[in-house]
């Protein structure tokens, strides 16, 4: 049996373990293209995150340096089955790769196993300038200052810059269009944001141009698709208790928008799409 | 601290990857010799990480070689005197490939560079009130030999990818090149001249002006700049930057520089541009990269007719090729 490794990039506080515990629900009680065919036999890495959301609030932060995975026995609606590894780590260590400009051996062999990168990126929390040129144009301007200014990099330049330390490290040239592994961007927490008719894909365009830009001229367009994702289909807080997610159960909250701009409540679709599961 | 390594083109002591490819730094034969008898230095880069030849600053010529096997690589000089606009120019341009707008008609394919752009960009943000933003700061006249290179890669709808090396360098160093040619301090600018596939040159439109004390220093500095690399330029697209034209350069100064051009590069292109239109900044830019994109076609071999004969068919071209 083909055992299809995906690997799921996302910094700290971009809502893998909400997705995770999430998509665990769908496919286990909620079912659509893709369901479990038995339960797995070590559920321990979603424990937390599925006591809390059956409580109606948020899980705790998966701390650094957690690496553990949930072996996933899936079949499809044809009767396919396979196997998936699902990673759940602290969000930490991808911001260490690009801080510390190196990756550690388990994650290269991640990288180069896998069959399909699930980036998740939650916009509102990435620092972006709106281009001052125009206006520092308008201000007097003959003194160059000489401090040295250390000011963050802007979110689309972080980004871009990670995924070209991911991709050399996997040995992926980017000198022809990729086919292998596929990339699907799940714009995560996509209720927080403001999108009126919006497809996921004009939503990346919008607010991060360069990422965009940047995964339309490396990979192939039949290997990206960029959805929204909301895991929990609301805010919940570590303290709430969602009327909702206690009586009708965390399976029937949260959904995704399609790559073609509808909502969808299978979260399972992404993870089809990677897997090539229609 | 790291020794560096033996081998001169690896930064393995930089934290960058090794020039040789290994992940394991003690089983490197160039790594090793630099490492002395003294067993208490330790060496903190021991674990097999994997790491990525470049640092996210300006490349250097070490870090060509990584770059020019995986395509056609285009190095654009840009040459002007002091404070002429010439990163500023640069910067506009990244900023706009920020906005997700296309250069060139190509899209933005990566970046080895990326911290170079963020530390000009930042100049540029309104991020905290009590650091104002400013055009970025004068580049540093330092005593390397070749300038610092931003790396832009495309890819233009046809699939065409290409590496941009633009060669930021300072302005001091054109002007003494223009003076003297083989001055020490003009290595730079030689080196620029001799590797570029496109120039940009720049005319300062503020220092031009009426209202300028300077300005026949300026139309001189730069007529020597284009008399000096009207002796280089050969056949390479040229383009003529009016830098900072919201201000109206001296309509005589404008014509004798006018003038030098079309002596000294006939095939040059005359562009304005002004940071309160970010696009003129970006067609500038194109000015320049679009005749660069594709190299120069060979000519085709014409035999040269002797006799009207077939049997004494000319073959010289064949057979001394």
């Amino acid at each position: 049996m083909h055992t299809p490794e995906i690997l799921l990039l996302g910094g700290p506080d971009s809502g893998k373990t909400h997705f995770a515990g999430q998509l665990y629900g769908r496919l286990k009680r909620n079912p659509g293209l893709l369901e479990l065919r038995d339960t797995p036999a070590d559920l321990s890495a979603l424990e937390e995150v599925l006591h809390c959301l059956e409580n109606g609030h948020a899980a705790e932060h998966t701390s650094a340096g957690t690496w553990t995975d949930v072996l996933l026995p899936l079949r499809d609606k044809h009767g396919n089955e396979l196997d998936l590894r699902w990673p759940d780590y602290g969000g930490e260590q991808l911001l260490t790769i690009f801080t510390e400009r190196q990756v550690t051996e388990a994650w290269r062999s991640e990288l180069r196993l896998a069959d399909g990168w699930l980036l998740l990126i939650r916009l509102k929390k990435e620092t972006t300038y709106p281009d001052a040129l125009t206006e520092l144009a308008n201000r007097s301007s003959d003194s160059n200052g000489t401090t040295a200014r250390a000011g963050n990099w802007d979110g689309n330049a972080r980004w871009v810059e990670l995924l070209q330390i991911l991709l050399h490290v996997a040995g992926l040239s980017t000198v022809a269009h990729l086919k292998q592994p596929r990339l699907a961007v799940l714009l995560s927490c996509y209720d927080e944001l403001a999108v009126d008719n919006q497809l996921p894909s004009q939503v990346l365009a919008k607010n991060l141009p360069l990422v965009s830009a940047f995964i339309d001229s490396i990979w192939k367009p039949s290997a990206i698709s960029i959805w929204g994702l909301s895991a929990l289909g609301c805010l919940l807080e570590k303290n709430s208790d969602n009327e909702n997610f206690i009586n009708q159960g965390p399976e029937h909250q949260g959904w995704v928008v399609n790559p073609d701009g509808h909502k969808d409540a299978d979260l399972s679709r992404p993870l089809a799409w990677l897997l090539g599961v229609e | 601290m790291n020794k560096p390594c033996a081998d001169k083109s690896c930064f393995a002591h930089k934290g960058e990857s090794c020039a040789l490819g290994e992940t394991d730094l003690a089983k490197c034969d160039s790594w090793c010799a630099t490492i002395t008898d003294d067993k208490s230095e330790e060496i903190s880069i021991t674990a097999t990480t994997f790491r990525v030849p470049w640092s996210g600053s300006a490349l250097g010529l070490a870090d060509m070689a990584n770059l020019s096997p995986r395509g056609r690589t285009i190095l654009i000089g840009v040459l002007g005197a002091h404070d002429a606009g010439k990163t500023t120019l640069l910067t506009g341009n990244y900023l706009q490939l920020l906005q997700g707008k296309l250069l060139a008609n190509a899209g933005f394919a990566g970046s080895r560079t990326l911290g170079a752009w963020e530390a000009l960009a930042a100049w540029t943000r309104f991020d905290d009130a009590a650091r104002p933003a400013l055009f970025p700061p004068h580049t540093p006249r330092g005593t390397s030999r070749v300038p610092g290179l931003l790396h832009l890669a495309l890819r233009n709808t046809k699939g065409e990818f290409r590496d941009i090396l633009l060669a930021d360098a300072p302005g001091e160093w054109f002007t003494r090149w223009a003076i003297k040619e083989d001055a020490p301090e003009a290595e730079g600018a030689r080196w620029v001249v001799r590797n570029a596939d496109a120039f940009l040159v720049f005319a300062d439109c503020n220092r031009l002006a009426t209202s300028n004390p300077e300005r026949g220093k300026a139309r001189n500095e730069l007529r020597q700049i284009l008399e000096r690399l009207g002796n280089h330029v050969g056949d390479r697209p040229t383009t003529m930057v009016w830098a900072k034209d919201d201000i109206e350069p001296n309509a005589d100064i404008r014509s004798s520089i006018q003038q030098t051009l079309t002596r000294q590069i006939p095939h040059a292109l005359e562009v304005s541009s002004s940071t309160n239109r970010p696009a003129t900044l970006t067609k500038a830019m194109e000015t320049a990269l679009c005749p660069a994109w594709s190299p120069v076609p060979a000519t085709y071999l014409v035999e040269p007719v002797l006799h009207h004969q077939p049997f004494s068919a000319f073959r010289g071209s064949h057979a001394y090729a």
